[in-house]
Formats: structure tokens, sequence, C-alpha cells
């Protein structure tokens, strides 16, 4: 599902040069759950961000379901990004404005889903995840492990094949962290790729695969 | 320290090149518009204002009801009645008379012809009055008996060039009649009864015992110290009025007021002396360049208000090592001081070059003084001083502690003033369309006759004079047509070209009869006279009958407006007309009905007319001429008339009737200026201050576009969400915006006679542009929102 070659990220300012990925090579397959982990500033975020087609590569290819991402514009990527990649993160990163259900609704609405259809969808998902009773809650209403998993429905109401989880236990208790591995756990078994990054060995042991990284390289690959 | 504050300033700028472009561009703007404003609004505010001890004078202004019961004012008060009632009143302690008089003709000085069409007539202490600053003459001898005449700097350079005219003999023909006393600087355009010469008012005038046969009239000026004795001197003077009426000329009951000099100028419905503007417009004008300047200042506030709210990390990283609330203080003050001084610098030079323009655009100009100039500087730095005190003190304390509450409140106010200058920029936008369409199809309205490359020449006779002396005009007609270059002339009794129906222009409403002896119907119409070839030449087209062969001496013809208004049910062909208790034979009979000429501009309502035909006694001429030879033409008929002046008339006038309509429609044309230079400038500060304040929304929104981003929102989703807080904006603002224009133009439409229909259609141009005033700015920062990368504001680590 995802095969990169040779890349690389380099940051650059005015006057510094700051190489957060080094000539990486990796490929992962569609269905597995892959671990990435590493010291702070290893290049961990910036390969995800890259995986999620939210931040371009300095050098090197990435090819995502076979789509040589690197050629494509801004709006092309958004598209792809939409329709393939479903995000989570440590903070959640849920619109405080909106309540439960909106923030769910929101990738439907974007994808240009009719407003029954979304019901339906944000319904099933809620059901599965058991955050049904605070629909019309707000995130400032909510606990923390209930706010990753509203992040969690918001990621898969659009079904995407990839998932990418930056640090998604981070931020919660372990009771709560796993849960959330555990959902992620099902959400691989139904067939969807994951790769999570995490500092956390115990967490890590959830993936089929661990890749280490320090100083933007792969320094291990279990 | 401040140098290097300086320098982190422009700093920053450099690196928000647009934003605090806009800001200083646009603040720039609206401070050059408000200076603009503000010297206009000052015109009209001082006018009559620079008169020596102003609170002390007071004009005669007299009042009657007409038959109708309407009001009657009029500013001209009867010379010998003024002459008589301040001699009678003790706390009268001045007087200024002023009197215009045209009766200066054939005039020349060393042989070269000279015209003089404004003088006027005055009492000695006028140069006192009027302040008047003399570049030659004696003071003590300016006014010192009927010959002398002082005249303004531009009259004498006209004539004399730079050199020093005092002691100039002006002949009337060849007999001496005037000696040039002195020349004074010219005097400022807002000042009343303002003339390039005066002479003395004859003091016979003015010195009766008795009241005479024939009241002259003039502006009469009292100096009253005592406030207190105002209402005491008006009782005096009705009460003499009511006592003796051989003081005034009319039976009808007469009422005098005083007026404050500094107040005349914006007294209306005065017979002879309407005010260009009222002070209600001058306050609006001025409130709305408070607003704008108001609007502007807190656009720009916002934007750099902005610019540290995106660096706040850095205010606490500063504040983590030691620097104190005041140090943060001076170092937003002085950025803001920066910023806002390069706004002034760049609003002086804008000055500058649109000065001129615009006094040229509005039609006067006053250089500024010492003093304004000074005060414009001071109220500059004053407002740059406050504001960035505010601005800088409200952050610096906001960086520690800042508040919801005052986020909201503040929050409140800036779109108050967006909602405020969208609705005027709506306003204006507009206002702008409808009335330059109007003025558009006014000043391009069909006159109804032939007047392209013509000159109007009348000679003058005395008027109301027993046996008035009259050209044979047939004999001049015939030596016009000979001149080379005429094409072809006419001739009437009334001015083709006139702003005022009156006996200068030889229009007077005329009581007659319409119909036979019995039964007829009594009427009202402005009976006129012109030869039949009038029509013909002038091109009238006529709608019913025909014109009348030259053996007919008893046929007229009417025009459109008096069948409208007198016979509409019937033909008015083969009626009789006749002045009441003319005898039995005595009538005129209709011929033809012509269809309306706009002889006067379109703000005059279109009168009934009856052309009499009368081929002698006609004292106007109208030539029109080969294209481009207008000079040449015009030199070789002032030389006849020059010629023909010395045999019993009193001397010719002339004007191009092309020039005399648009002079008519400059106040119009001005106001029309005005707008669209308003609607421009108000696009462009709201454009600012939408930019400002989605800037702001942007930024605080920045976690949730980027949210939204990686939820799959497209450039198109975060532009619709950051334009769908507008739709409320611009809903109301539009509609009060509209309502407003709507009745302005409606106001601006009623100074026409002539209907002038609204433009609807050019409502949805304008609802269009004021669309693109929102969504440019919006669209600028949807754009930057969707370019930036989401990743820096959802970060983790």
């Amino acid at each position: 599902m995802i095969s990169i070659s040779d890349l690389s990220k380099v940051y650059r300012t005015d006057t510094v040069e700051t190489t957060a990925l080094e000539i990486l090579n990796l490929s992962i397959n569609k269905g597995s759950f892959v671990a990435i982990k590493g010291p702070s500033g290893c290049g961990k975020s910036s390969l995800l961000h890259i995986l999620g087609l939210m931040d371009l590569q300095t050098k090197g290819s990435y090819i995502l379901n076979g789509i040589e991402t690197q050629s494509l514009s801004i709006n092309e990527r958004d598209r792809l990004r939409r329709s393939t990649i479903g995000f989570v993160f440590q903070k959640f990163n849920l619109i405080d404005s909106l309540s439960v259900f909106e923030n769910i609704e929101l990738p439907l609405i974007y994808m240009g889903v009719s407003p029954d259809n979304r019901k339906e969808k944000i319904h099933k998902v809620i059901d599965s995840l058991e955050i049904s009773h605070r629909m019309n809650h707000y995130p400032y209403q909510l606990s923390g492990g209930q706010q990753q998993r509203v992040a969690v429905a918001r990621c898969i109401i659009t079904n995407p094949e990839l998932i990418l989880a930056d640090e998604p236990t981070g931020n919660l208790d372990s009771l709560n962290g796993q849960q959330v591995m555990s959902i992620f756990q099902d959400l691989n078994s139904e067939g969807r790729t994951i790769v999570m990054v995490t500092h956390d060995d115990k967490y890590a042991g959830y993936a089929q695969k661990i890749i280490n990284l320090y100083d933007g390289r792969i320094v291990q690959e279990a | 320290m401040l140098f290097q504050n300086i320098r982190f300033a422009l700093k920053m700028m450099k690196k928000n090149r647009i934003s605090f472009g806009i800001a200083i561009i646009g603040l720039s703007l609206s401070l050059v518009a408000s200076i603009l404003i503000l010297s206009y609004c000052l015109f009209y505010w001082n006018f009559d204002k620079s008169v020596s001890s102003q609170s002390e004078w007071y004009r005669l202004r007299l009042s009657s009801v007409s038959s109708e019961g309407e009001a009657v004012h009029e500013s001209g008060f009867y010379l010998q009645t003024a002459g008589i009632i301040i001699r009678e009143i003790p706390q009268i302690k001045d007087f200024v008379i002023m009197h215009n008089s045209f009766l200066d003709i054939n005039l020349n000085c060393e042989g070269k012809r000279i015209a003089i069409n404004d003088k006027c007539s005055v009492t000695s202490n006028l140069p006192e009055h009027y302040k008047m600053r003399f570049i030659y003459g004696n003071k003590d001898s300016l006014l010192v008996d009927n010959s002398s005449l002082i005249i303004s700097k531009r009259f004498s350079e006209r004539y004399f060039g730079d050199e020093n005219p005092v002691g100039k003999q002006i002949m009337v023909r060849d007999r001496p009649r005037y000696v040039i006393t002195g020349v004074f600087e010219d005097l400022p355009q807002n000042l009343h009864l303002r003339a390039d010469i005066y002479d003395l008012l004859p003091t016979s005038l003015t010195s009766v015992t008795e009241p005479q046969e024939y009241l002259l009239r003039g502006h009469i000026r009292l100096r009253i110290p005592n406030p207190k004795d105002v209402s005491s001197v008006e009782s005096a003077i009705n009460k003499m009025l009511a006592n003796n009426a051989e003081l005034s000329d009319s039976q009808e009951k007469k009422t005098v007021h005083l007026d404050q000099i500094r107040r005349i100028h914006f007294i209306g419905n005065l017979k002879e002396d309407e005010p260009t503007m009222n002070s209600m417009s001058v306050y609006a004008v001025m409130g709305i360049g408070a607003l704008l300047l108001l609007a502007a200042l807190l656009n720009f506030i916002n934007i750099v208000i902005l610019s540290w709210q995106q660096r706040r990390d850095e205010f606490a990283i500063r504040r983590s090592v030691g620097s104190l609330q005041q140090d943060i203080f001076v170092q937003l003050f002085t950025e803001y001081v920066s910023y806002f001084f390069i706004a002034i610098l760049l609003s002086g030079s804008l000055y500058l070059l649109v000065a001129k323009v615009f006094h040229k655009l509005v039609g006067f100009y006053t250089n500024p003084t010492l003093l304004q100039e000074a005060f414009a500087i001071l109220g500059m730095l004053l407002i740059l001083f406050i504001s960035g005190f505010l601005s800088a003190g409200h952050f610096s304390r906001g960086v520690i502690s800042n508040t919801d509450d005052r986020h909201k409140k503040r929050a409140i106010g800036v779109k108050s003033i967006l909602y405020a200058e969208l609705a005027i920029g709506f306003l204006f936008i507009s206002l702008a369309g409808v009335i330059s369409i109007g003025y558009y199809s006014v000043i391009n309205h069909e006159i109804g006759f032939e007047a392209n490359n013509t000159l109007q020449y009348r000679y003058l006779t005395m008027v109301g004079s027993k046996n008035p002396m009259f050209y044979d005009s047939n004999a001049l007609r015939d030596r016009i047509r000979a001149i080379p270059g005429v094409l072809y002339e006419t001739a009437t009794n009334f001015s083709v070209v006139t702003d005022r129906l009156d006996m200068d222009s030889r229009y007077s409403e005329t009581a007659l009869e319409l119909g036979g002896v019995k039964n007829a119907q009594q009427i009202e119409a402005y009976v006129v006279g012109t030869s039949v070839d009038f029509f013909t030449k002038r091109k009238l087209p006529i709608l019913s009958g025909a014109l009348p062969g030259a053996d007919k001496s008893n046929a007229v013809i009417v025009n459109q407006t008096f069948v409208n208004r007198f016979s509409q049910a019937e033909s008015p062909l083969g009626k009789t007309i006749r002045t009441p208790g003319s005898a039995e034979g005595e009538f005129y009979q209709i011929d033809a009905v012509v269809n309306d000429a706009w002889f006067f501009p379109t703000h005059i309502q279109m009168i009934p007319m009856v052309y009499v035909l009368t081929p002698g006694q006609l004292q106007f001429f109208q030539i029109t001429y080969e294209a481009g030879k207008k000079y040449e033409v015009q030199g070789r008929i002032d030389d006849l008339f020059e010629e023909i002046s010395g045999r019993g008339i009193l001397g010719f006038r002339s004007l191009d009737v092309t020039e005399e309509f648009i002079r008519y429609y400059q106040p119009d044309r001005i106001y029309v200026t005005l707008t669209i230079l308003f609607a421009f400038i108000i696009c462009a500060v709201s454009i600012m201050g939408i930019y400002a304040v989605s800037s702001l929304q942007f930024y605080r929104q920045l976690k949730d576009i980027a949210i939204r981003k990686v939820c799959g929102a497209e450039f198109s989703h975060i532009l619709f969400l950051l334009l769908k807080s507008y739709v409320c904006l611009f809903c109301v603002t539009g509609l009060a915006g509209f309502l407003g224009s709507y009745y302005l133009a409606q106001e601006f439409f009623a100074r026409f006679a002539l209907p002038v229909g609204y433009p609807w259609w050019v409502l949805p141009i304008c609802v269009i542009i004021l669309f693109l005033v929102v969504f440019l700015p919006l669209y600028l920062n949807s754009r930057k929102a969707w370019k930036t990368n989401p990743i820096q504001y959802l970060q983790s680590e």
C-alpha cells in the first residue's frame, strides 16, 4: 500500500538546514499494523505527515496505493487524503464549537454525503465505539478517553484504508489508552492499514511491525 | 533600545508585507480623505466668517406671505429706507450697504475695452468690514468719492498685468468715469457678495430724509454690538415699516429679520440668494469624514494587533527572560508609532498630489494657513499617540491577563464599525452609480432647440424707463448675418439661456384670459416675443397647427406645457388670448403648438409659454457660427455691438449658450464627483476593514481550519467557512446602504424639475461591487488559510 524510496526531508531557514528524515526506504502492506518508535526529534511525526500527504518530502518517492504523490497538485493531494487516509492525533483535535455528532459528520460533509446517509453512518460508528449517549455533547464536556473515541470515530467515518495515528494514547491514562488500542486492533482486523507513532513500548506491542527511527534514519525494523 | 525597536518594527513589516501594506495604504488614504473632507466642510463652515467682528453684524432680510400662502424671503432691502432707519435707531452702531450694479458698460482704459460684470457699489467702510488687504493704494483714500474704484488682484492682472494700476482713469466712451484707487488681494471664495470691483455707493441714496418713489434694493448689514438689542431693533424696524407704507414698495405686509452674518450662507428659500450648501449637509459630510477616519484607524489597529497576537510566543519568551510589562509596552508602542508614521508620511505625499485636483473638482481652492497646517499635523500626532498608547497598553496588559470578556467587547466594537463602514460604503457605491446615471441623463437631456456653437448677445436699455430705447432689431440682424462665419441668427425678447425666470432675463408671469370675452378662462402664462423664423431656425418641432404668415399680426404660438395645463380637453388652435381688461378687438389667436424648449436648466419647472410674434424691438440675438470660428465671429460681433452702443442704447452683454448650460449644472457635477470619490475611498477602507477582521478571524480559526483540512476540506469549503459569517453583514449593510442611497438619490433628483427615473438596473451592479468588496479580502485570507500547512497547528510534541 505504501512504498517509500530514498525519501528525505530537510527543513530550511535562512541560515540553518535541519535534516528530519534521511534517505528512508520503507514499504507497508495493505492491512498491516505498523508502529513507528523513536526518541523526540527523530523524525517520527515528519514521516507521519508525509505519509498523510500533509507535508512534502524534499527528495525521494512516496507511492500510495500505486499513485506517485510527489507530482500531485494540492487539490489532488487533498482529495486523495480525503478518500484514503484517516487521522488520529494525540491532542484529539476536535473542533470545540461543534458537537460530537457535528465533529464526526465533518468529513462526510466534505465528501458530499447526503444528510440521511451521514446520519446513518454516524449512528453506526458511535454505537460501535459506545459514545452514542454523548452525541450532543461538546468536546469540552467529555473525558480524554471519550474525546479520543470521538476522534477515532471521525477518522473512520469515511472508511479510510489507511489510519495514521500520532501518539493516540499520549494524552490518555492507561485504561483509556488500552481501550483505544483495542479499537485500533479491531479496525486492523477489519482490514484497515494502521501506522501509529508512539513512544510507549507497551502500545507499540499491539503492532505487527515496529520501525525504530533515530536521527531521521531507520535503525531497526522488527 | 529605541533604534533596535524601530529596526524590529521594520523587520516585522517586511515579514507581513501584504497586511501592513493594506493597513498603511488604507490609513493614508483615509487620512488624506479626512483632511480633504475637513477642508471642504471648513470652506462652507467659515462662510462669511472672515469679516471683522462678524458676531456683531446682521443682515437685513424681508419676508412676506405670497397670495398662495407661502412665505417669501428676500435678501434685498430698500436702500433709502435703510438710510432712514439707521439714523432713527440708536442701537445700530454701524452699517454696510452693498448694491450690485451692472450699468457700467462701454468702459475703456487707455484705449483697451474693459468689461465689468460684477461691480458692486458699497459704503466706504467695506474694505475694513471685509478685512481687505491692499497691494496698491493708500488706505486712507480708497473709496473717497463717486469716481473711486478699487479692484481685485485678479482683475488688475487681467487688464494691467504686473503694472500698478492705481491712478489710471477708466473712461465711459470718451468721458472720464473712474480712477483706480486701490488693488486688493483676491477675496476668499467663501464670502458673500464677492466682487472684483467696488465703487462708492452715492451717499444721496441713503441720506434721504423722506422716502422716495423709486426704492432701490441692496444688501444691508447692521452692526449691533449688544446681542440683547437685536430683537428690539427688529421690532423697531418692523414698527417703522408698518406705520409708514411708503418705506416699502409693496402693499403686502413685510416683516424684517436680522440674520447673523455667519449664518446667512445657510439660510434657504431666499429670492436671488440661494445657499450653495445647507448646514445639515455639512454636518453629514463631516460625520462621514470622521467615521471614515475612525474606521480606517480601527482597521489599522486591528491589523497591527493581529501581528502582535501572532507573536504571543515571542512576548512570553521575552517575559520569561526578564522583560517587564513596561518594556513590552515600549516595544509595541515604538512599533505602532513607526507604522503610523509611515502612513502619515505617505498621506502627506498623497495630499500634495491630490489636493489641487480635489479642489479643482469641487470648484474652490483655499490655501491652508500655517495655523491650519499646524493643527492638521498636531491632530494626526494626537491620534497617533492616543491610539498607539491605548493599543500598546491594551495589548501589553493582555499578554499577561487576556480575558474572553475583553475579546468579546472588542469584537462587538470592531463589528459595529465594520457594519457602519460597509453600510456607508454601499450607500456611496449605489448613490454614485445612481446619481451619475441621473446626472448624465440630465446633462444630455434634449433641450428642445438647436443651440450648438451659439452665442447670445443682448443690448441693454434702461429697465423700467417709460421710453426705453431700442435699436432696430431687423437692421441689426441684417448686419449680424453679413458677418463672415455666422451661419444663421435668431432674435428674441427673452434669454434662451437663463437660470432665473425674472425681469432681467425677460420672463414674467402674466395674467391672461383664454377664450372669448364671455366665459374666458383666467390663466397665468409667460408671454415672450420672437420672430417666426425662430421656430424653424432653432428647430422647435411644431406639434399642431402651422406657423403663421408674416401678414398675420395677432398670431401667437404656445408650447406643450401651455396646452397640458390649460387646454388639455380640446385643441387650443384658434382660441383667443387677451390681457384682462383689453378692448373688444385686442386679442391674439393661437395658430400653432410647439414642443417645450428648455431655455433654462432642468432645475426649473417647465413653464407655459405664449410666443408673441413681434419682429421689432428684440433685444436678444442668438448667433450660430461655423465650428472653429467662435473667437473670430465673437470679435466682429463685439465690434458691431460696440458701434451701436453709441446710438442710444446703453451697451451689450454676451455669453456662450453651451458654456452657460454647463455652468448651471456645476453644483450637481460637484455632488456627483464627490460621491464617486467617497465611493472609491470607502471601498478601499472597507476592503481594509474586512481584511483586518477576517485576518483576525482566520488567525483565531487556524486550528479549526487545519482540522477541517485534515478532514478533507478543499479551498471552496474554507472560503465558504469564512464567507458564511459575512452573509448577515452583507445583507444588513446592503439593505441599510440601499435605503440611505435611495433617499439621498431622491433628494438629488428632486433638484430637477425634469423627472429623472431611478435607474434600478444600477443596483445589481452595486450589489456585485459590494460583494466583491467583501469577497476580495476573504478570498485572499482563504487562499492563505488553504496554503497553510495544517501540521504546525495540530502537532503534539
